[in-house]
Order: structure tokens, then sequence, then C-alpha cells
């Protein structure tokens, strides 16, 4: 597992994200969680940096429904199909062990609140 | 493919005897050398890290100090400053090189044992406040930030309260004031005593912090800026710096590591060959506006083993800089 050569400028809207290629702009946040775990799994001390930046972009582009959409556009924000996912609150709960903080816990209960509802059959979950 | 910078330390770490632990710790101290270095690999017990953040503190000296703005009284910083998501192992070596500003303080599950011992008029404690930029009409989510973190911590107030991320349009930072609202109730509380914002680029840098200037209540900006920023930014930030605004610089190494690492010449200025995260940071923090005053007062770092601290620190602490030959002026 490991994180790409090519990251996302500064001035994109998911900042120092990893990209597949150079000229990629769509992410996928599952994949991007899963390198993300494995990152702080490992206790990579310089991943970690680079995972709580993501975290910090991830908080700030959840929806109000509490999801991430799985496909993004990583200039511009805008969603990339129509899948949602809250694999995103898995990193955010890593860190909040890691760093005994409560800087995620709002982010986390939302998307706990999401799974929720779709288990309940929420028509407002989009998860797919 | 690699991950995103480098990992340097090996996976598994071994413990080190007493023995062979005083012996590299004196080798290190004598020579003036890389403490981290003398110790990668090893896994340290918790007395071995208190020696070792001693002898740290020893080797590198203290930070000097900058007033941060002037809208904050005569608040003084050091030039680098800690946040909450540093390792907590490396709380202790921050408190004894002098740092006395904590960035998202607010966000601590309770307040470490390393701060409680500290007096707390001699450091100065932040709460990120998460309203902004997407709610920023949440005066009760804003306020409620605000007092469960002071609960949490037991303190009895933050020096700031950071409007974290900022505003992603002028219109709202004029338009929504929930946030701003949530301040101004918790100031007369004596909850907090300023307002910052950590201004991310959702808009161009020139733009809204123009605008942030104009509007006349922001006391301190926390943004990303770095060695390659463009000049307009350069341009602003003076702006900001003039009017009295606390700057604090954000993502220093992430942003600038690999320009910097591309030019040697500017590290060997900078008395940092072969230390980029060193480079980075002097290179930021000895920009001069034209009244020969600070363009940026801090910046803050996040350091997560004591190599990166070593080399971070290291930029502006007094012991280092002489060692290093780098006359930075506080």
């Amino acid at each position: 597992m490991c994180a790409s050569d090519y990251t996302s400028p500064i001035h994109w809207r998911y900042s120092l994200f990893p990209l597949s290629d150079e000229a990629g702009e769509i992410i996928d946040l599952e994949l991007i969680t899963d390198t993300a775990i494995y990152l702080v799994d490992e206790d990579n001390d310089n991943g970690i940096g680079a995972v709580m930046h993501w975290a910090h972009i991830l908080k700030s582009e959840q929806t109000p429904e509490g999801l991430w959409p799985r496909f993004v556009n990583a200039r511009t924000g805008d969603m990339s199909g129509r899948q949602m996912t809250n694999s995103p609150a898995r990193i955010m709960e890593s860190l909040a062990v890691l760093l005994d903080t409560t800087e995620f816990d709002d982010a986390i209960r939302r998307s706990m609140e999401a799974k929720s509802r779709s288990t309940t059959g929420d028509p407002h979950d989009s998860t797919e | 493919m690699t991950a995103p910078n480098e990992p340097t330390e090996p996976r598994v770490k071994r413990p080190i005897s007493r023995r062979d632990f005083i012996k590299a710790l004196s080798a290190s101290a004598v020579a003036g050398g890389v403490l981290a270095t003398a110790f990668k690999g090893y896994l340290l017990t918790p007395s071995q890290k208190e020696e070792y953040t001693e002898a740290l503190a020893d080797t590198m000296g203290k930070l000097p100090k900058r007033r941060f703005g002037t809208r904050m009284g005569k608040m003084e910083v050091t030039p680098i400053v800690m946040g909450q998501d540093w390792s907590s192992e490396l709380y202790a070596a921050g408190l004894a090189a002098g740092i006395n500003y904590v960035h998202k303080a607010g966000y601590w599950r309770r307040l470490p044992e390393e701060f409680a011992k500290v007096k707390r008029e001699s450091i100065i404690m932040e709460v990120c406040v998460d309203s902004t930029p997407d709610n920023p009409d949440d005066e009760e989510g804003a306020y409620r930030q605000v007092t469960t973190a002071l609960e949490r911590t037991g303190l009895k107030y933050f020096d700031i309260f950071k409007a974290h991320y900022g505003w992603k349009t002028v219109k709202e930072m004029k338009e929504k004031r929930g946030t701003y609202r949530a301040f101004e109730r918790l100031k007369k509380e004596g909850k907090v005593k300023y307002f910052g914002v950590s201004q991310h680029e959702y808009i161009p840098y020139p733009e809204i912090i123009a605008a942030q200037i104009e509007a006349g209540e922001i006391d301190s900006i926390q943004l990303f800026f770095t060695y390659g920023a463009p000049q307009a930014t350069v341009d602003i930030l003076e702006k900001a710096h003039n009017a009295g605004i606390g700057i604090m610089a954000m993502k220093v190494f992430a942003t600038g590591s690999r320009k910097m690492a591309a030019n040697p010449a500017r590290m060997t200025a900078l008395r940092s060959s072969g230390k980029v995260g060193r480079a980075c940071y002097r290179h930021v923090l000895e920009l001069r506006g034209k009244n020969g005053k600070p363009i940026v007062d801090c910046a803050v770092t996040n350091v997560r083993n004591f190599d990166q601290f070593e080399e971070n620190i290291g930029a502006v602490a007094l012991k280092t800089t002489a060692l290093d030959g780098y006359d930075f002026i506080a």
C-alpha cells in the first residue's frame, strides 16, 4: 500500500492529496482512506502529517448529511458520479485515538448518524 | 511509487542499554551534534526520553520571542509554535525550548500534564472553532465548541478564538456573522480574548485578506505560506502585518519542501544545507517588509519525532543558529 508520486496542487480544493497520475483530477476517497489508515497503522511519522492534512480537508468537505462523495474532482471539489461513502470517518477515528483529540468527534458522529439512517432506510441517505 | 514525505525511521525500533544511551548522549552533546541521529532506530524508555529532552534543550538552546502583531496588547510569541497534534512525547521538549503558543489546544480531550504544570499566563492557548467555512451563521455551535473545550481541558479561557479554515467568500464573511457573534459573547464572558482566522485559500489570498484587513476585526491570521509563495501573497501579508495583524504561517514544510530541495543554493544561503525543513522555516521567518520588520511573526510546525524537532525547531533556536552560523534576528 502506498500513496502516489503525484499530489494535487495547493490551490486545489482537495490540496496535497495523492493523485493517480499527473493529469488526473478525480480521486477515490475510499482509496485515500485505505492509504491513510495504512500510514497511521505503520506509525509513519512523516506520513501522519499528510494524513492529518487530508483529514482536515475532508472534515470541511463532509456533506450536511454526514457523508462524502466517493469520487470527487480534487481541483474543483465537484462530485463525480453519484456514489457516497462514509469511509473518511475511519481516518478521523484513527487520528482521534492517536492524537487524543476531539477535533473529529462531530464529523464522526454525523457519519455514524448517516450510517444508522442508511440501515433504517432513511431516504436522505444516498450511499449506494 | 512512494508515500508522501518518505519515511525516515526504521519500522521496528530496538531498546538501547543504559550504558550505550549515556555514551551516545555524551558524545552527541560534546560534539554539538544531532541527537536524533544518535538514537535513530532506538526505542527509548520514559526516563531516557526525559534525559534526552533535557540534553536536547541544552544542545539547541531556547527560542527567541517576537511581538505577535500589535492588536493583541504586547503579546509575544516564539517564531515557531507547537500544535495540539504534535507527538505528545515532544511536548516537554517544546516547552523546554521556550515555545509559548499551542495551536488547536481546544481539541485536547484533557489538558496534558506537561501543560498543567505551566503557569497559565506564560503560554498562549488557542481554540479552533469549526463553524467556518461551512456554517458561519452557527452562533450556538461555535459558542458551545469553546465552552465544552474549556470544560474538558479545565482551562479558564483561551487567548485566541480562531475561526478554523476561514471563510469561503468575502460575502459570507461580511454577511453571515454567527461565528463572530459567538466570539463577542465569549469575550464578554472572559472565555476568549482575541479573534483570529486560519484562512484556507478557497479564494485567492489577496482578495480575502484585503477584506479581512478592511473589516478590522481580525487580530491574527494563519495561512498557507512558504518558500516560493506568489509576490501578491507576500504583499498582502505585509499590508496585513502593517495593519497590526499577527501573522502565522502554516504548511511551511508541506508546501515548500520540494521547491526548497530543488534550490541547494538557497539552502546554503540559509545555512541549512541538507535540512530542507530548517531552510523552509528560516526563509519564511526572515522575510522583512519595506519597514524592516518581519512579515511573518511565527510559523506553526507539526513535528512527530525528535528528528523533525531538531530540524524544524533548530531553524531559530539560539544555540543551533549560532552553530549553523546563521544570524537570525528576532
